[in-house]
């Protein structure tokens, strides 16, 4: 019994110390870079369904990060974030010498140079998979509401967005999973760091496995992640299932 | 004949319509500018020696003398022919 007593306590003390680094700063990036991916990719498959000139190249302009390793994608944002080598040197030197972008080395904002990196790699994927969605509305069901007076408004957002809802449901598996447990990115870009301000859950169960020996709480992580995959996956899986027999 | 029959369909743009491509054209050139700095960065540090890459900043553009293009022009002349 005592030594129940003492490992509840121990456990308590454990999440106590490492709660802001192991669920709050992660989590808030994970959805960040989740929301920011969904947006930013729902606003340029909107954009480029414009009949535009130069779509095609435009879209593989905008494809192209998914083709490229993250660790690739977290050395090229660590030179652009550099603040002695990157943007706020490069912006000094065109004449503006109050210039200031240190988010990659300020503990604070570190997290949101990993969401910066995570989006432009992932939302460009996201694009094409609103695209697609897109491009499968039905022409006849627009030229009714058109017909019925809908504006683009409304159109969009009680016929289109109905329509490619499976499409969310999709991109957001697919990202959620993605970023739950993106490893490489951050170590190439913060390896984690300042401090432990950009831990994610990956990194976290590698440092905990693999440099301090501690097993136990690595494969507990690990457990974690998979139970946070599976939180978000199965509500949704249920609730498109339950509709789709209806 | 043909221009009664168009007159109604085919009309002349109106400015209100210029704007909105102008802004559409705008949001997408934005985001080829954040899509493309990395591949910009990645390519320009591919050209430079590695002096440069310690010293010199994210810019482009080189030193006037062309120091790293120079380097490695003389390094792939240098290369012992197979």
């Amino acid at each position: 019994m005592a030594n129940v007593t003492s490992n509840s306590v121990a456990a308590g003390r454990f999440l106590q110390r490492w709660m802001p680094y192991i669920v709050v700063s992660p989590l808030f990036a994970i959805s960040l870079s989740i929301v920011g991916c969904m947006i930013i990719g729902l606003l340029l498959a909107v954009l480029l369904d414009q009949r535009i000139r130069a779509e095609g190249f435009l879209r593989t302009l905008y494809l192209y990060p998914m083709a490229l390793s993250f660790i690739v994608t977290g050395t090229a944002w660590k030179w652009i974030l550099n603040p002695t080598l990157g943007m706020e040197s490069f912006v000094r030197g065109m004449g503006f010498p109050n210039f200031k972008f240190d988010w990659l080395v300020d503990p604070q904002m570190a997290i949101y140079t990993v969401v910066i990196a995570g989006v432009w790699q992932s939302s460009g994927y996201v694009m094409a998979l609103f695209l697609a969605g897109l491009w499968s509305v039905d022409d006849e069901i627009l030229k009714a509401a058109a017909i019925d007076g809908a504006g683009s408004l409304r159109t969009f957002g009680s016929i289109i967005l109905p329509i490619i809802r499976l499409v969310f449901f999709s991109s957001l598996i697919i990202l959620s999973h993605l970023a739950i447990k993106s490893f490489d990115l951050v170590m190439a870009l913060t390896a984690g760091g300042p401090g432990y301000a950009t831990d994610m859950p990956a990194t976290f169960m590698y440092s905990f496995a693999f440099q301090r020996s501690e097993l136990g709480t690595a494969a507990a992580s690990a457990v974690m992640m998979l139970v946070t995959i599976t939180a978000i996956i199965i509500p949704n899986l249920y609730s498109e299932l339950r509709r789709g027999t209806k | 004949m043909s221009a009664p029959s168009t007159s109604g369909i085919v009309r002349r743009k109106s400015w209100g319509q210029s704007v909105q491509r102008l802004i559409l054209f705008a949001v997408l050139g934005l985001f080829c500018l954040y899509y493309l700095t990395p591949l910009v960065v990645m390519v320009a540090t591919s050209l430079k020696s590695l002096a440069e890459i310690r010293t010199s900043s994210l810019s482009t553009a080189g030193p006037p003398d062309h120091q790293g293009r120079d380097a490695c022009r003389a390094r792939c002349l240098s290369r012992p022919q197979a």
